[in-house]
């Protein structure tokens, strides 16, 4: 069944909010669609991202779905997240 | 006890700072004694291993304008000697900074042969300051020990270049510290060789943080092995590990702390490595190359001086009249695992450090050059880098000269 925009806007917030309180020192006037490598995401934020998003979301991202442009926004790791 | 040799400065530490303060000092013609109480000069440029030179070109835009030294005079030339040695390669931009990747073990070869040929200059490695005499508002003489033999010597005036504020701790001048949750983290720095050459680039590096992170969760690595992250040395067969530790509770200025933070360092070091050559393609061959003779330490005291740099001064890039020095760093706090938060200055302006943040506000003849000058906790995560380290050094030398 496809995502509802609810559901993918849900996942978004909850996305950036772990971003923001536990990875990055994220600006107030940031976007889902800002680029976080800018922001300042790198490897090591990756590591406790990943770890993050596996204890909230249930699921762990493979890992060739790793790569630059798919961590580039919120909105694309959110992407990267199944449906609950 | 041999009757005290007289030096018109001493310098205590030789890290960056040390060696710009101890060669400017003596160039202008001042007997100068440089103390180390490691083997090496370089401080952690080469003992800690940290590998690029930061702060040494003033802030860009972007690639299109011309790379400029900040600090022309002894950093540039330090800067250019280790070039010309092969000890570092050319500058490379990294995000939005200019850093210049360098040897560890050359930078300490480089500074061994500028020291060795500056007149008036004498270096005693393996030798720790361990008490100051003072009278009246001035520091009078060191004591030192090195190998079971104690000497004191008589000063005009002393530079404290040793990062912790030893110096200055020891002579009960004033000085500061941020609060232990507060001080920015150490880093356990190490060599690895052994990797295929490819094994970092594209998205590899970011594939390996999978890699690590699952081993993490599934319990085949430590939680520390989540502060590691990997980059190129001046060759692509040449890998840096840097390991940023949170060492809770930290101390860097506690034989205890600093004992576990060691061991912890080079503990995990050995779990990645061995993790990773039996489950990273590519890693197979994978062996440590080096390891540091010390932790990497980002923070500990800061002298308090007669004026004090803030973070609004560097967010601000304030200028002020005569500089000692300009920093060119943006803060980058390394307080905690969420980080590093570099926040830059307005314009990408440079901030003018003024004589009087080198200068204790108890000892008139008390200089200061380095990580530990007077300034905030905040302002710290700028002018901590080697490039204004030399600057600062340079500064402090020709200032405690002319005292």
């Amino acid at each position: 069944m496809a995502e509802t925009p609810d559901a993918i806007v849900k996942k978004e917030a909850r996305l950036f909010e772990i971003l923001s309180s536990e990875i990055l020192e994220i600006p107030p006037e940031f976007q889902i669609t800002d680029d976080l490598f800018d922001a300042g995401l790198d490897s090591m934020s990756i590591m406790r991202l990943l770890i993050h998003i596996e204890g909230a979301f249930g699921c762990r991202i493979p890992v060739n779905q790793v790569s630059r442009e798919n961590f580039s926004t919120v909105q694309k790791i959110a992407a990267l997240i199944p449906a609950e | 006890m041999s009757s005290p040799e007289k030096f018109d400065i001493l310098v205590v530490g030789g890290g960056t700072a040390g060696i710009a303060a101890a060669v400017s000092a003596a160039r202008t013609g001042a007997k100068t004694l440089l103390v180390e109480r490691r083997s090496a000069l370089g401080g952690m440029a080469s003992n800690a291993l940290v590998h690029t030179l930061c702060g040494l070109y003033l802030l860009r835009d972007d690639e299109t304008r011309p790379l400029a030294y900040a600090n022309e005079g002894f950093p540039r030339e330090f800067a250019e000697s280790l070039i010309a040695a092969g000890g570092a390669s050319a500058p490379v931009r990294m995000g939005k900074l200019d850093v210049l990747p360098h040897r560890p073990a050359a930078l300490a070869a480089v500074a061994d042969d500028i020291t060795r040929r500056t007149p008036n200059l004498t270096v005693h490695l393996h030798t720790d300051l361990t008490g100051i005499e003072s009278a009246s508002g001035q520091i009078q003489a060191a004591r030192f020990h090195s190998r079971g033999r104690v000497f004191e010597v008589e000063v005009k005036s002393l530079i404290d270049a040793s990062g912790d504020a030893e110096a200055a701790a020891l002579a009960d001048a004033e000085f500061e510290c941020a609060p232990p949750d507060r001080l920015q983290r150490p880093a356990y720095i190490f060599g690895i060789g052994g990797a295929d050459e490819s094994a970092l680039e594209g998205d590899e590096r970011l594939k390996l943080a999978h890699l690590l992170s699952g081993a993490v969760t599934s319990g085949h690595l430590p939680s520390e092995a989540l502060g590691v992250a990997f980059r190129y040395g001046m060759s692509r067969s040449e890998i840096w590990a840097t390991l940023d530790l949170q060492a809770d509770p930290y101390d860097p200025c506690s034989p205890e702390c600093l004992t576990r933070v060691e061991a912890c360092g080079r503990r995990v070091a050995f779990e990645i490595i061995r993790f990773l050559r039996s489950h990273a393609a590519g890693f197979e061959n994978l062996r440590i190359t080096c390891t540091p003779a010390q932790v990497g330490v980002r923070e500990s005291r800061r002298v308090s001086g007669l004026d004090c740099l803030t973070e609004e001064d560097i967010l601000q890039g304030r200028p002020v009249e005569n500089p000692a020095a300009l920093a060119c760093w943006p803060l980058e706090l390394r307080e905690n695992a969420k980080g590093p938060r570099f926040r830059f200055p307005v314009e990408n302006r440079p901030t003018g450090i003024s004589l009087d943040c080198l200068r204790s506000r108890t000892f008139e003849n008390l200089f200061v050059a380095g990580r530990c000058i007077s300034c905030t906790h905040e302002a710290q995560a700028s002018i901590r880098v080697t490039g204004t380290c030399l600057a600062t050094g340079e500064a402090a030398g020709k200032a405690a000269a002319a005292f």
